[in-house]
């Protein structure tokens, strides 16, 4: 090859030269050819740059599977849910070489797993398949040791729940993709925790543990007792729960029938709802504590006031009459321990019934109870009441809320009338108050300490009282007819008690339900008294321990809590 | 001299080159031993959240209380009554102890006048 200068025809170099310019062609070429190779392979690295590497299992990222959970821990630091670590088996069915050979092997360790179905599995081109998941390391063991290629093990994190069917409607549950689908566990990925795992965050055992106001000693008794009560009083349910009346945490809360949160399919059979919350009901006479407090607090009757019951209340057709009848002029007091209809319509309308719809609005009772399970239900109350509609809801007929509502509430008659939220997470008695209201006035409040210990001592929660004697323990008892085809039926019913213990010193409020209960024998009744009042007793006796509230058998203590106009009377 | 300096830079390659390869393999072996020892801590924390959940399923109040039922006859174990619990108030005082005070006046006199019988009592065993 020759250089040619275009201004000269012909030019003859020497033959150095030549060589010169020779050298420095191939230099020139040598260069574009480095240049060209580092270009293609520059250009490869920004290709592998660009492609997105599909590390998702069936659609989902592999650190949400792998991700890990708080755990879940009782007000006194026992766990109540954690995660285990437990190893799933999947495939990478192109890599499998005799898809005939390993369905059956697998069958040999899992013969649960049915044929055609692995077979399907195993047979095609995927990069991923589950065959397995949440096995234990003894089967993990047993599959490495067929040696099949193309099978492989991941480590994933399983919610273990050790309290089992004991705490099942505060814990929830959550799905074999460890997402919340119920309870604190719902809440818990409403919160954060959802978040943190879709950041992939939330791996290892370093998530910080989230305490439940829960006692677990509480809340075994409680369970343990309901579990009785279903099989002593042949009820188709019972619940209960219990209230720190001055921070609103919830100490333990059960429902019965339940589910094992372990196998969250059990959680979808019917009639397991929490009750406490998501069931709503006609709460019967320990609604008469709500309008003894309203009627009192409107200053429109006095606990000195004495109440004509002698004859039932009219409305057109309808009389309505009461249960325990006395039919002559009772006491404010007497009517309460009586459980006097007429008595406490009575006081309704001196109190006028819109007074009474805003009261019981100011009593928390609008809406859904305000907590922290997703498992609530709206309560059913008449926007304005008729006559016959405030004379009904004034002993708890015609109107719908949730145990959860009623438990607020009567916490809130007890504390000196601050209505605080209940919740399930740990709180401090400032942060809770932070948030109340006074709704009635402390006065009144005292007033109801005496009345609902005056009806332990003398009315119907005398029963309770025997069992829980000592525990200055005292509270209003509901039977409430069921509504069945439209009527309210004679024979099936709910019974219900709302109480408080130690009333000298107001701490926690409890509500027991037991849903159509029998007489426990011959001998004895159906009403509330028998059985939701007798659950509740043995609950205290047994809880009040736990909780450091020493009994004393002193009655000055009950003569104490007498308001002052009413001592150095008859009573 | 440039044959010199070549064969100087001949070994040192040749010692680099067996140096290099040390190190490699050093790292390797290095790098398998972190993976080993990565395995072995998930191991671990694999059989230690297990214990975890055994502890606390043991520690449940009715895990205990179910094993505790079957056996009630021999342990009698009943729901705390009222009357078995008192307060500081009703445990009588300790009966009083009589103490020889005045020996101890005495002592303490003999103490606070400069003298020590005990030290003078050693000293003299001494």
């Amino acid at each position: 090859m020759t250089a040619i200068s275009p201004d000269t025809t012909i030019s003859i170099d020497g033959a150095r030269k030549a060589r010169g310019n020779l050298t420095s062609a191939r230099i020139r070429w040598a260069m574009v050819f480095v240049i060209a190779v580092f270009g293609v392979m520059g250009g490869r690295l920004v290709v592998l740059g660009n492609t997105e590497v599909d590390t998702r299992i069936e659609g989902q990222a592999r650190d949400a599977i792998m991700a890990s959970r708080p755990p879940i821990l009782d007000r006194n630091g026992l766990e109540m849910a954690v995660d285990i670590r437990v190893p799933s088996l999947y495939a990478e069915p192109r890599r499998i070489l005799d898809v005939d050979a390993a369905t059956d092997a697998i069958r040999t360790v899992l013969p649960d797993l049915d044929r055609q179905w692995l077979y399907n599995r195993l047979d095609g081109n995927e990069g991923f398949v589950w065959v397995a998941r949440e096995l234990t390391p003894a089967i993990e063991e047993r599959i490495m040791r067929l040696g099949i290629p193309g099978l492989y093990f991941l480590t994933e994190s399983r919610r273990y729940y050790p309290a089992g069917n004991v705490s099942s409607h505060i814990m929830g549950a959550v799905n074999i993709d460890n997402v919340g689908i119920a309870g604190i566990e719902r809440h818990l990925d409403n919160d954060n925790v959802a978040l943190l795992q879709e950041l992939g965050l939330a791996r290892g055992q370093d998530l910080t543990p989230v305490n439940l106001s829960v006692d677990m000693r509480v809340q075994n008794v409680l369970y343990d007792e309901l579990a009785d009560a279903m099989t002593r009083y042949q009820a188709i349910a019972a619940a209960g729960a219990i209230m720190d009346v001055r921070t609103g945490e919830i100490l333990a809360m059960a429902s019965l029938p339940d589910f094992d949160p372990n196998t969250p399919a059990t959680m979808l059979v019917e009639g397991r709802m929490n009750r406490m919350t998501a069931g709503k009901f006609e709460v019967g006479s320990i609604f008469k504590s709500i309008t003894f407090a309203g009627a009192l607090d409107s200053g429109a009757v006095s606990i000195t006031d004495r109440i004509d019951a002698r004859f039932g209340v009219q409305f057109g057709r309808y009389t309505i009459s009461d249960f325990h009848g006395q039919y002559r002029i009772l006491s404010v007091p007497e009517v309460y321990t009586y459980s006097s209809n007429i008595g406490t319509i009575k006081m309704m309308q001196a109190m006028g019934k819109e007074n009474f719809r805003a009261f019981i609005t100011r009593m928390g009772f609008e809406g859904t109870p305000p907590i922290e399970v997703p498992e609530v239900t709206a309560s059913a109350i008449p926007g304005s009441f008729s006559d016959v509609g405030a004379a009904t809801a004034s002993f708890g007929a015609g109107l719908s809320v949730t145990p959860m509502h009623m438990l607020r509430a009567m916490s809130a008659l007890v504390n000196g009338g601050y209505l605080i939220e209940p919740t399930l997470l740990r709180t401090t008695e400032e942060e809770a108050m932070a948030g109340a209201e006074q709704v009635i006035s402390a006065q009144t409040s005292a007033t109801m300490r005496y009345l609902m210990r005056l009806n332990a001592l003398e009315g119907s929660g005398s029963r309770g009282n025997r069992i829980a004697d000592g525990y200055r323990w005292g509270g209003k008892t509901g039977t409430a007819e069921k509504v069945v085809n439209g009527r309210y039926s004679t024979t099936k019913n709910v019974a219900f008690f709302a109480s408080a213990f130690p009333l000298d010193n107001p701490q926690y409020a409890l509500v027991i339900l037991v849903d159509e209960p029998v007489e426990e024998n011959e001998m004895s009744g159906r009403t509330a008294g028998w059985n939701a009042g007798e659950v509740s007793g043995r609950v205290v006796a047994r809880i009040a321990p736990i909780l450091g509230v020493a009994p004393n058998l002193d009655r000055s203590l009950d003569a104490a809590l007498v308001p002052s106009v009413l001592r150095g009377a008859a009573r | 001299m440039i044959r010199i300096v070549n064969i100087f830079l001949a070994i040192v390659s040749m010692v680099a080159l067996v140096g290099v390869y040390a190190q490699k393999h050093i790292s390797e072996t290095t790098a398998e031993e972190v993976v080993r020892l990565e395995r072995a801590i998930e191991d671990k924390q694999e059989q230690l959240s297990i214990l975890r959940a055994d502890w606390a399923y043991l520690n449940q109040p009715n895990h205990i209380q179910a094993l505790v039922r079957p056996h009630n006859e021999v342990l009698g174990m009943q729901v705390a009554q009222v009357r078995q619990f008192v307060t500081f108030d009703d445990l009588p005082m300790r009966p009083q102890m009589r103490l020889d005070t005045q020996a101890l006046d005495d002592l303490f006199e003999t103490i606070e006048a400069g003298e020590d019988p005990i030290g003078s009592l050693l000293e003299g065993l001494l």
